[in-house]
């Protein structure tokens, strides 16, 4: 496919690159765009490592066509550490120490990001099934459900 | 009075904010100025003579720089860590579906895919031995050096098992098998080799566990000095021993490209790559003899273990060596035979994953014992009780266990405890009578105990080192060569070097780990981090606080006396000076306190003949139990709550360690109940190649309600008290879910196979549901 210009807003910022539309989105955050904080764990839509908010709602970013981020708004974990909720999940992760080796927590912050914005006051339940596209295989998930649970009462406060 | 310390504390991950940011750079995230993307070409064959690989086609294809194939390796063509066997490039036959026959360099990666699928090769084909039964029947040696495809073979012999199983009033006979289960670290393997401009040397990053191994393969193939191959690991997405060899192998050959292209090279592998290439947990399978005496007395055991090694030796003798002498388990028996045997195949090879080679025979000897108890008409926590060892007990492998607390039951009573364990077998047995019932509920209980570092079969080669410098402005830098891989290692480092040195923690600076600045300090395994770590560390800080009293000596004279380090303060006689003028005092006299420092494990009195004496210098006591539902309906098992207990000495990072508990239950309940490489015991492929059909715990399957349970007892063996827990967290928890959910399906035993899948389940469903029908009948007739 031939490159287009692809306009969309970027963690809160404007941004046109020229890229194939076939492409996964994942390929031009990482490669066009150089954010390599969202990761490929499968590259089939299973790990979740690679979710980002597209319009919203949380996505695999390795299933979805770059043609899709036309017009779009797009949050990604880069622009997590100056938005106030994204601040105090990341606060949330750290100290409940939800990270381990890592990997998956783009991932992760980005799900509980898209939760939180819907629901700001989810039970366990709730953030365990908001999670449940997410693997992670060194925490046994329950640090990353405490935190998110953390992050809403902080932040209702 | 006791003084305050770093250790015990809930210190914060050093590296968590940049992974909570997405700024930790792991292997794929490395974007380099003429950097090339490289292809792995994968064998197409199991088993086969490869006669030829043609490469021609591919380098002709847009992009190509470069196409390398086994021809291309300058030096020796295989590496392993203990036995030379494997091809990073396969050179005159394959061995697996993972051998890489040729790698394409391209400018970029779409490229590199392309060109990749060019490449052929000629084989002639070899019959396939796909299992260990095949491999031994089978006249054809996979590797020449091993006519009878065994490459490893271990034995433990205590008192005389033959004639306490005759004399035995109770005997049970069993009969257990394991699967491969994938390490399923979230990170893909990535590698990036950079040539330098100026000698032949080059400088690896990317996902490694262990660089100080790759560093010597690199040297002995690439033809290159062992201080022009630094090693500098990326953040490191999971590994649970998984990131070494496989690793390796891709270092070698991204090296290769490097310093033939003088340009820096990097390859990712795809999950379904990482899958087909990378190494797994053995399956083995067992066969068990228990014999007691009626009042509940073990008196024999007999444990033979047959292990898949795959395709290549890889770590299979030592991994059959802690089958043999861990698998026989924390009980106090006087007659024990245990004989592992690895045996070579054209499967996938099998290597180091957390366990290592026990998580298998757990869930065989734990499962034995249920049957065991049942006999004998007593339940799982009274035979445990009776049996387990005590202070001052010899091991099942003859290790006189009088040097520090043996708190195996105690952790056994508070992991039972948790999940109310007693009453609820008693509850559930009974409920479960009724034939009615289609939800069946379960309780099981695992033991072990976890040899601390690498045991008698490395004795004498089981060394960590350390550098630490102290600063001009009294921080002290630390270079450590053990590389964290998720579990916190690299903060409880920090706060090993803070309490060695009795300063505040944020006087303490680490290094990234390079090789070329850290000295040679063997891989972060075998349960050996924070023990021969923390040994090295406390050697550094020994001698550094030398250096720094031969500055207070020329400043005060000879006779200060004692000198004390805590608080951040230095006391000797009537002085009481801070740390930053004790650092000044030193450079002032133009001294060094910079200190390598070094500690060895003892070596341990272990007759590898007799098979008897002492396997390990510590060891780490688990206990976990589990709570089932099973549908017998759908045969779905769904996990209620496990708790996990454990004494790994003291407990440095109190957060750390439940953290390593909460994961290590999780991949205990993904090996006991779904994971399942989907491998072919005809063909030796693999098909589950990614998570759409190898299925891992989501947070939906993992109970809300695990426990952790932390009861450490500082081990005097260690320099700072602690011995391991990342692999003692997941060693019982796939024989704990086994033993509860044969207890739901009404008999220990009643799986003999894992995982304990959903056809697995429904057999048995079903065996009920006839036996029901037949009872049913006779009850009628009986009636009539
Ligand atoms: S990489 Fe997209 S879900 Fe795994
Ligand atoms: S922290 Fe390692 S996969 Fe989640």
């Amino acid at each position: 496919m031939s490159n287009i210009k692809l306009s969309f807003i970027l963690n809160r910022k404007p941004y046109t690159v020229e890229t194939d539309p076939g492409k996964r989105m994942l390929d031009v955050l990482r490669e066009d765009l150089g954010l390599m904080g969202t990761k490929e764990g499968c590259g089939v839509g299973e790990c979740g490592a690679c979710t980002v908010i597209l319009n919203g709602k949380a996505v695999t970013s390795c299933l979805v066509l770059a043609g899709q981020m036309q017009d779009a708004e797009i949050l990604t974990i880069e622009g997590m550490r100056d938005d106030e909720i994204g601040r105090v999940i990341q606060e949330c992760f750290v100290e409940g120490d939800a990270v381990q080796c890592g990997f998956c927590t783009p991932g992760f912050i980005m799900s509980a990001y898209a939760l939180l914005m819907e629901n700001p006051t989810p039970t366990r339940d709730e953030i365990r099934h908001a999670i449940a596209g997410n693997l992670c295989r060194c925490t046994g998930y329950i640090p990353i459900t405490n935190a998110i649970e953390k992050a809403a009462k902080t932040l209702a406060k | 009075m006791k003084r305050p310390s770093t250790l015990g504390k809930n210190i914060e991950r050093i590296d968590a904010w940049a992974k909570a940011e997405g700024t930790a750079q792991y292997g794929a995230d490395i974007r380099l100025n003429n950097m090339l993307f490289c292809k792995n070409v994968y064998s197409e064959r199991a088993h086969a003579k490869l006669l030829a690989v043609h490469i021609g086609e591919a380098e002709k294809m847009p992009g190509v720089v470069k196409v390398v194939t086994g021809k291309d390796i300058p030096g020796a063509k295989m590496f392993g860590e203990l036995f030379r066997d494997q091809y990073a490039l396969a050179c005159d036959r394959v061995r697996y579906f993972g051998d890489v026959i040729a790698v394409v360099a391209a400018e970029t990666q779409e490229q590199a895919n392309e060109a990749a699928k060019r490449i052929y090769a000629d084989y002639e084909d070899l019959p396939v031995l796909a299992s260990p039964k095949m491999a031994m029947e089978s006249d054809i040696a996979i590797n020449p050096e091993y006519p009878d495809n065994i490459c490893g073979e271990v034995h433990v012999n205590k008192g005389d098992s033959e004639a306490a199983l005759k004399e035995a009033e109770v005997i049970v006979k069993t009969n257990y098998k394991t699967h491969f289960v994938e390490h399923a670290y979230l990170e893909p393997e990535s590698v990036t080799a950079v040539p330098s401009p100026m000698r032949d040397e080059v400088t690896v990053y990317g996902s490694m566990q262990a660089p100080y191994n790759a560093r010597i393969s690199i040297h002995r193939m690439l033809n290159i000095p062992m201080s022009q191959i630094i090693f500098k690991p990326s953040t490191v997405g999971g590994s649970f021993g998984g990131k070494i060899e496989t690793a390796e192998a891709n270092a070698i050959r991204v090296s290769l490209i490097a310093l033939l292209t003088k340009r820096p090279a990097q390859v990712t592998l795809t999950r379904d790559e990482s899958i087909r290439e990378s190494y797994k947990r053995h399956p083995i399978e067992f066969d068990i003899e228990i014999g007691a005496k009626k009042d509940g007395t073990m008196t024999a055991l007999r444990m033979l273990s047959i292990l898949d090694a795959g395709a290549y030796i890889n770590m299979s003798p030592p991994v059959a060596y802690k089958t043999a002498v861990l698998g026989v388990g924390p009980y106090n028996v006087d007659n024990v035979h245990s004989c592992s045997t690895a045996v070579l195949t054209n499967n996938n090879h099998t290597g180091s994953m957390r366990g290592f080679g026990t998580p298998q025979s757990i869930f065989a000897l734990e499962n034995t014992i249920d049957t065991l108890a049942a006999k004998l008409g007593m339940t799982p926590t009274e035979f445990r009780r009776k049996n387990l060892l005590r202070n001052g007990d010899v091991s099942p492998c003859g290790h006189l266990m009088d040097f520090h607390e043996v708190s195996i039951v105690e952790v056994m009573e508070k992991a039972a405890e948790a999940i109310d364990f007693d009453r609820k077998f008693k509850q559930y047995k009974e409920e479960n009578k009724d034939p009615k019932r289609r939800v069946r509920r379960g309780v099981g209980i695992s033991t072990s105990m976890r040899g601390a570092s690498v045991g008698a079969d490395g004795n004498g080669f089981d060394v960590a080192r350390v550098l630490i410098e102290v600063m001009k402005d009294a921080s002290i830098h630390t270079n450590i060569g053990l590389v964290e891989i998720g579990q916190g290692l690299r903060t409880v480092q920090m706060m090993m070097v803070a309490e060695g040195m009795g300063v505040k923690l944020d006087r303490v600076t680490l290094g990234e780990t390079d090789t070329s600045r850290s000295p040679a300090t063997g891989a972060c395994i075998a349960s050996r981090g924070t023990m021969l770590g923390g040994g090295a560390i406390a050697d550094a800080c020994r001698s550094l606080k030398l250096i720094l009293n031969q500055g207070l000596s020329m400043k005060y004279g000879d006779d200060i006396g004692e000198v004390t380090y805590e608080d951040d303060r230095v006391r000797f006689g009537e002085y009481d000076l801070s740390f930053d003028e004790v650092v000044d005092i030193a450079y002032g006299y133009n001294l060094t306190p910079a200190a390598i420092g070094t500690y060895a494990i003892p070596i341990t009195d272990w007759d590898e003949e007799k098979g008897y004496g002492e396997p390990f210098y510590s060891y780490t006591y688990s206990c976990h139990a589990a709570e089932v539902e099973v549908d017998l309906d759908t045969g779905a098992v769904h996990v209620v709550k496990m708790a996990g207990c454990h004494d790994p000495g003291r407990i440095i990072n109190p957060q750390f360690a439940e953290g390593q508990i909460y994961g290590g239950l999780t991949m205990g309940q993904g090996m006991a109940l779904i994971e399942d490489l989907g491998h072919s015991d005809k063909t030796a492929a693999i098909s589950n190649l990614n998570f759409n059909n190898y299925l891992l715990p989501t947070a939906m399957d993992v109970p809300d309600t695990n426990e952790p349970i932390l009861n450490g007892h500082p081990d005097p063996r260690s320099a700072f008290g602690g011995r391991s827990l990342g692999e003692p967290a997941t060693e019982p928890a796939a024989a704990a879910i086994a033993c509860a959910v044969n207890m739901a399906l009404g008999k220990p035993g009643a799986i003999k196979e894992l995982p304990f899948n959903l056809e697995r389940v429904m057999e048995i469903a079903q065996e009920i549901d006839k036996q029901r029908d037949v009872d049913a009948a006779s009850a009628a007739v009986d009636k009539a």
